[in-house]
């Protein structure tokens, strides 16, 4: 990405790319190397940005029900950022004299005299169970457009389409790839027991995963997103169970006596790590999933859990109490370089690797009471980024590294909050039709293209 | 730890019978004889087969009182059953409390284990679940390794007091199964536990 200037600097270079889009195109142009807002700089101008009514193909008149959860998702989406000032629909000057003109035709003066330097326009049609919708952004200065994309789904499939031309907005105008279209699990005791859900990124399309009435906890997905690992009580003691997304297939992966807990995925997909108690006191193992194969990583009197690999798969942070309260520490995934990254405080935990490999997220117990912090990866650099607000434990970094999830108890009942990755904008995620306790969110990783 | 727990089993089997008068010890014979009380007015309504029924009685109510069905809304069903009832159900065998974030048992739960130890020999047919328990603080997944070395830390006190290893199976619950749903030092210090379930 290269280094760049504040943000919408509409440029000769968005305009080169938008000449190689047809006006019907299906395909996205994506690719401009102009940055439009550098989400790295914490306190740019937001850009202001416009979003028109998404009409339905071949009505100029009213906005559909439609039409309005499409805009209204999308700009919720753009909201989320913190990016984006969405010009106030009341400002919208409406084109007029459109007779004879298509209904996605755009009048650029009219955006550019209320401000706007984006616009994002959409149609849609249905057919059926059958929604197609068609987004584009454009420069409005340039009077260009800079992505568009159609897309064909189920009706139901509706949030994920605005999801994901979100996404391709926020890549057209940062360079990066946006988290719109990911999503979470997560645990909750709604019905005594406790079970899995699903849910996208904003809390909505909520999905239970687990029915088993008992206690099912630690869910983690697959590297490709399409399998999920937990621990359940369901034969008993904790075992290790693995289930495939799309079918519902559970796998049992993992039954040593004792407890089988905290299992993560490898980063390769090959591998996961684990704790069993099944030698004696809870270590790590390693279990190869070509074969089955059981590697212990770990050999001491003290507990060891909770790890969490590094990008690269070449390391592992962990908790353990050798040095007599629970710290973080970090091992290589063949077992040597065992080093300690935590001393302040008495319980250090839950740590998480961030997806760009420089941090490892943790939660800390100050003063009575769990907060989340951040640091390095050779233990220096510690921020706290939760404070006064309950206890903060299990974060869960988004695929992108900007964002933290995790589990709070300040509204009394654990939820799932999300926070930018400095502590800033922390806010509840407010699971749809989920009640009760809230506890494990695990971020997945961006869906697989195609 | 290990070396102690020996040397200190036979300090503590002088203790027990000094500390036999405490308290605890105490509400937990009273609440054992109160529960037995109805079987005793049930039985006589038996008609014939009243012995085999009476041998039937005693290990199925041991298990519905003992088992925590984990389908069923589990805050309020601890609420109502505080720490000292919860043992009532199994007889003689009591809960075991812990300090915060460890494992090793506490000198004044040793009367405590010597007496579920007691128990254990006097009850040489039975089978038990050890099962550990912590409070809400720190995170779920540690609190799960936490409460199998409490259940451990219990298993070898009570081999070392000879009762069978295969008498004692153990398994951690962590802070899943509070006693006491509540968020202060006294629901803590409560769910802080080892509690016991007759298996056959």
């Amino acid at each position: 990405m290269p280094p760049s200037r504040r943000y919408y600097l509409f440029s000769i270079a968005a305009a080169f790319v938008a000449m190689n889009c047809a006006p019907d195109m299906v395909k996205t142009c994506l690719g401009a190397p102009k940055i439009y807002i550098d989400i790295n700089t914490p306190a740019g101008k937001r850009l202001p940005i416009a979003v028109s009514d998404i009409k339905k193909l071949g009505d100029t008149g009213t906005q559909s029900e439609i039409g309005s959860s499409l805009r209204d998702i999308f700009i919720s989406d753009l909201d989320f950022t913190g990016l984006f000032d969405v010009i106030d629909k009341k400002a919208y000057i409406e084109a007029h004299d459109v007779a004879g003109k298509k209904t996605d035709y755009v009048e650029f003066k009219n955006w550019r005299l209320i401000g706007a330097e984006a616009l994002v326009t959409g149609i849609f049609a249905v057919g059926g169970d059958e929604l197609t919708v068609e987004f584009k952004l454009f420069d409005v200065f340039q009077e260009k457009m800079l992505a568009g994309r159609r897309y064909i789904g189920k009706k139901a499939d509706l949030r994920k389409i605005a999801h994901k031309f979100a996404d391709d907005v926020m890549e057209s105008l940062t360079g990066e790839r946006g988290i719109f279209d990911t999503r979470f699990l997560f645990a909750s005791n709604i019905s005594g027991s406790k079970e899995i859900y699903m849910s996208d990124y904003d809390g909505y399309n909520t999905r239970q995963i687990t029915r088993n009435g008992s206690i099912n906890l630690s869910p983690q997905w697959s590297p490709d997103g399409r399998r999920i690992l937990y621990t359940s009580y369901k034969e008993g003691q904790p075992y290790l169970y693995m289930m495939e997304l799309s079918t519902g297939k559970e796998t049992r992966l993992s039954n040593q006596p004792g407890i089988n807990i905290g299992a993560r995925w490898s980063p390769s997909g090959q591998e996961i790590v684990l704790t069993l108690s099944k030698d004696g006191n809870p270590e790590l193992y390693v279990i190869e999933l070509q074969g089955m194969k059981l590697k212990r990583l770990t050999n001491n009197w003290a507990i060891d859990v909770s790890p969490s690999w590094s990008p690269d798969g070449k390391r592992l942070a962990f908790v353990s109490d050798i040095g007599g309260n629970p710290h973080i520490y970090m091992i290589y995934s063949d077992g040597t370089g065992l080093a300690r990254l935590t001393y302040d405080g008495k319980y250090n935990a839950a740590p998480a690797w961030s997806p760009r490999g420089d941090k490892i997220a943790f939660a800390r117990l100050t003063e009575g009471r769990f907060d989340i912090c951040i640091m390095d990866t050779d233990g220096t650099g510690q921020i706290q980024l939760t404070a006064n607000s309950g206890d903060n434990e299990n974060p869960s970094w988004s695929p992108d590294g900007r964002y933290i999830a995790f589990t709070s108890t300040r509204n009394g009942t654990p939820g799932i909050y999300i926070m930018k990755n400095n502590g800033e904008s922390q806010k509840r995620v407010n699971m749809e039709n989920v009640k009760g306790g809230k506890t494990f969110p695990a971020w997945s990783p961006y869906p697989e293209t195609k | 730890m290990k070396r102690n727990k020996q040397s200190i089993f036979a300090i503590v089997f002088i203790l027990f019978f000094m500390v036999a008068g405490c308290m605890k010890v105490v509400k937990e014979e009273e609440s054992i004889q109160k529960t037995a009380e109805p079987s005793a007015v049930t039985q006589p309504q038996q008609p014939e087969g009243a012995e085999a029924a009476k041998e039937e009685a005693v290990p199925v109510k041991e298990e519905t009182v003992a088992e925590q069905p984990i389908g069923e809304e589990m805050p309020k069903a601890a609420a109502a059953l505080p720490a000292a009832e919860v043992s009532e159900g199994v007889e003689g065998l009591m809960v075991v409390y812990f300090d915060f974030d460890r494992f090793t048992i506490r000198d004044d739960m040793k009367p405590v284990l010597d007496k579920n130890a007691g128990w254990l020999r006097k009850n040489q047919d039975v089978k038990i679940e050890i099962q550990g328990h912590c409070d809400e603080r720190g995170t779920n997944e540690y609190n799960i390794a936490l409460g199998e070395r409490r259940a451990q830390s219990i298993k070898k006190y009570l081999t070392d007091s000879g009762i069978n290893e295969a008498r004692l199976n153990t398994i951690s619950y962590g802070e899943e199964k509070p006693a006491d749903p509540g968020h202060t030092e006294d629901a803590w210090g409560k769910n802080r536990r080892a509690e016991f379930v007759i298996k056959r």
